[in-house]
């Protein structure tokens, strides 16, 4: 997994979200390197989510995130989508909607105000299609597709976007092991054609551990780590944040192998 | 033969691009029924015009050619200043009502979103019915009061159903249900004016139940300017109300501004609704018929579900009105009754097939 770090592609100043007086997110700084693969982990409410979609335009929030371009930040949510192109957790796909009108969608921030698709735009769905073994699909609707289906459809969509930023929520959560590993192959194989930048949020620590290169640790809302799998994913680290009794195993390959192990006091309780 | 940059060409013909397409011939169709309807009204009527005549008179009028139509002087009034006129003020409204409806579809992301559903009916109703009950001034034509008052009415309506669903949250369901709160409370106050002056109640009914008469050119007048603007910002919105179907979080991650969009389209679509109300009262269920059978035939695509709706909307009614002029000739039928005739049935087969979308 060699990566060539070329230039800050993202970074974020003290960035805070506010969800119904609570707050989700608190003062999150950090910078993202271009071509960097950065999973998101954490609890269940560390602020994974409401990260991803500050930095995506989507979730209001305090501070600045800067996405750099080339030329200098991007604001307006026009630029700024075409610089970063989001998988939600729960993609909507409604219903009477094709692959291909669906996939075509992701255009939508090249196209003037009020503009239609150009050949040329569905070329450049044609080929995500082809290029995600999908092309079969492409007069399907949306909702006739199976769980990786859906997922590589959606992916589909982001790859037409054309943006250097890729933002994933918890691609894999509905997917089997199988349709898991195929998925997370697949992001880090676009990532490598392309150049893109991931940050991707992950329920599965094994998974963050073999494709990031590095790991956030989020916790209330705040970074607790930030750093190589291999720092930020020791036994000590995970168990405090997770409130969990976690083994890191180094399989042969030396790629580390998460796994929750039993609580050895509760097990003495029981006795 | 691309066309809008909508529909690729026809010698690609691989899969994909095959998918992209988007069915012309389901255009060609919607025309031929549109052409025919209109052909169809402007034959029929309680004068015996010969068909051949106003085929002639219609050539006659084109700019520099001259043709003898064979038709008598009365003829040609009867043509040209009751039929035509009639006919087209049913095309505009019929298109009017289905636009607005498929927009507000669009905007709310509900099937079962419609003109009258979110209050312009009812503010309407009201608005026609203080003027009616209250004013010596009934004028119905252009900028008279009954259909200025529908107008303001209408707007009105809408306008506190926004309200009150922003207030209530941002969910499409909590501004539906401010819409049926709203239209439930301005037709309470419209009851309670009725019974007030029940020396009025024919007159107001009449108004209510929807009618296309017309003094000449003048209702047509009223609304083309409405037609043609409204219509145009709605169709010219049509890919956008694709991309809100995803919902607002990934239509703001697509660059798009989602509450913007909608409040654009929701002004248009109001104010198309609210002058096709103000020349013809209130007729229902064309804004909910028409979408739906262009879904049901064609596909979901706004793309398609807007320009074809127009189209199809101007057949229904122009089909309609001969139906309204026929059926119990000499006496007519109101058009508002022959569309809910169809109407409602059709809304319980809509309601049936939409079963676990809802």
């Amino acid at each position: 997994m060699t990566t060539t770090i070329r230039r800050s592609a993202l970074s974020f100043d003290d960035v805070s979200v506010v969800y119904r007086g609570v707050p989700v997110l608190d003062g999150v700084s950090a910078s993202i390197e271009s071509g960097e693969f950065v999973a998101v982990i954490g609890p269940n409410g560390a602020g994974k989510s409401s990260l991803l979609k500050a930095i995506v335009g989507v979730a209001n929030h305090s501070g600045n995130i800067s996405v750099s371009d080339g030329r200098g930040a991007v604001n307006e949510p026009r630029d700024r989508a075409r610089q970063i192109a989001y998988v939600p957790q729960q993609p909507v796909f409604p219903h009477g909607m094709s692959v291909a009108e669906y996939v075509l969608l992701g255009r939508t921030a090249h196209l003037s105000w009020l503009g239609v698709e150009s050949q040329g735009d569905r070329n450049l769905a044609t080929a995500a299609l082809e290029r995600l073994d999908l092309e079969r699909f492409a007069g399907r609707e949306l909702h006739e597709l199976s769980g990786g289906e859906a997922q590589r459809v959606s992916l589909a969509r982001a790859l037409v976007h054309e943006a250097p930023i890729l933002i994933l929520d918890e691609p894999t959560s509905a997917l089997d092991l199988g349709h898991q590993l195929a998925v997370l192959d697949l992001i880090d194989e676009l990532r490598l054609e392309r150049g893109l930048t991931v940050i991707t949020a992950l329920h599965d620590l094994t998974s963050a551990a073999r494709y990031a290169d590095r790991v956030m640790l989020l916790n209330n809302g705040k970074v607790a780590e930030f750093g190589r799998p291999n720092a930020v994913m020791t036994e000590a680290i995970l168990s405090r944040h997770y409130g969990a009794n976690i083994g890191v195993l180094h399989a042969r390959d030396g790629s580390l192998v998460v796994v929750p192990m039993p609580n050895v006091n509760a097990g003495r309780q029981a006795s | 033969m691309a066309t809008s940059g909508v529909l690729v060409g026809a010698d690609e013909t691989t899969a994909v691009t095959r998918a992209f397409r988007l069915p012309m011939i389901s255009l060609f169709i919607a025309l031929a029924v549109l052409i025919a309807s209109l052909s169809f009204g402007v034959a029929v009527g309680a004068a015996d015009v010969p068909f051949n005549g106003i085929l002639r008179s219609l050539i006659d009028h084109v700019p520099f050619v001259s043709l003898s139509t064979g038709l008598t002087d009365t003829q040609e009034t009867i043509l040209w200043q009751w039929r035509i006129p009639r006919l087209l003020l049913g095309a505009l409204v019929g298109s009017s009502l289905a636009v607005s409806g498929a927009a507000y579809q669009g905007v709310f992301r509900n099937p079962l979103a419609d003109p009258f559903l979110l209050g312009a009916a009812a503010g309407a109703g009201l608005g026609a019915t203080l003027v009616i009950v209250t004013s010596s001034d009934r004028s119905f034509g252009p900028l008279g009061t009954v259909p200025m008052a529908a107008f303001v009415g209408a707007l009105l309506g809408v306008s506190i159903s926004a309200a009150l669903g922003r207030s209530a949250g941002r969910s499409t369901a909590s501004l539906l249900l401010a819409g049926v709160a709203s239209a439930a409370f301005l037709t309470a106050c419209q009851t309670f004016l009725m019974q007030r002056h029940v020396e009025s109640i024919q007159e107001v009914y009449g108004w209510l139940i929807g009618r296309l008469s017309t003094s000449g050119w003048t209702e047509v007048n009223l609304l083309f300017p409405y037609f043609l603007v409204c219509g145009s910002v709605i169709f010219l919105h049509r890919r956008h109300l694709d991309v809100l179907r995803l919902g607002d979080d990934e239509a703001k991650s697509l660059g798009l501004r989602p509450g913007r969009i909608r409040l654009v389209v929701i002004i248009a679509a109001s104010f198309l609704t609210a002058a096709a109300v103000a020349v013809s009262g209130l007729i229902a269920f064309v804004g909910i018929v028409i979408p739906h059978i262009v879904r049901l035939a064609v596909g979901s695509s706004y793309r398609v579900v807007i320009p074809l709706s127009a189209i199809l909307g101007a057949a229904f009614l122009s089909v309609g009105d001969v139906a309204a002029r026929t059926v119990l000739s000499p006496a007519e039928l109101p058009i508002g009754v022959v569309t809910a005739f169809v109407g409602a049935p059709f809304f319980a087969v809509v309601l049936w097939r939409t079963r676990g979308q809802m």
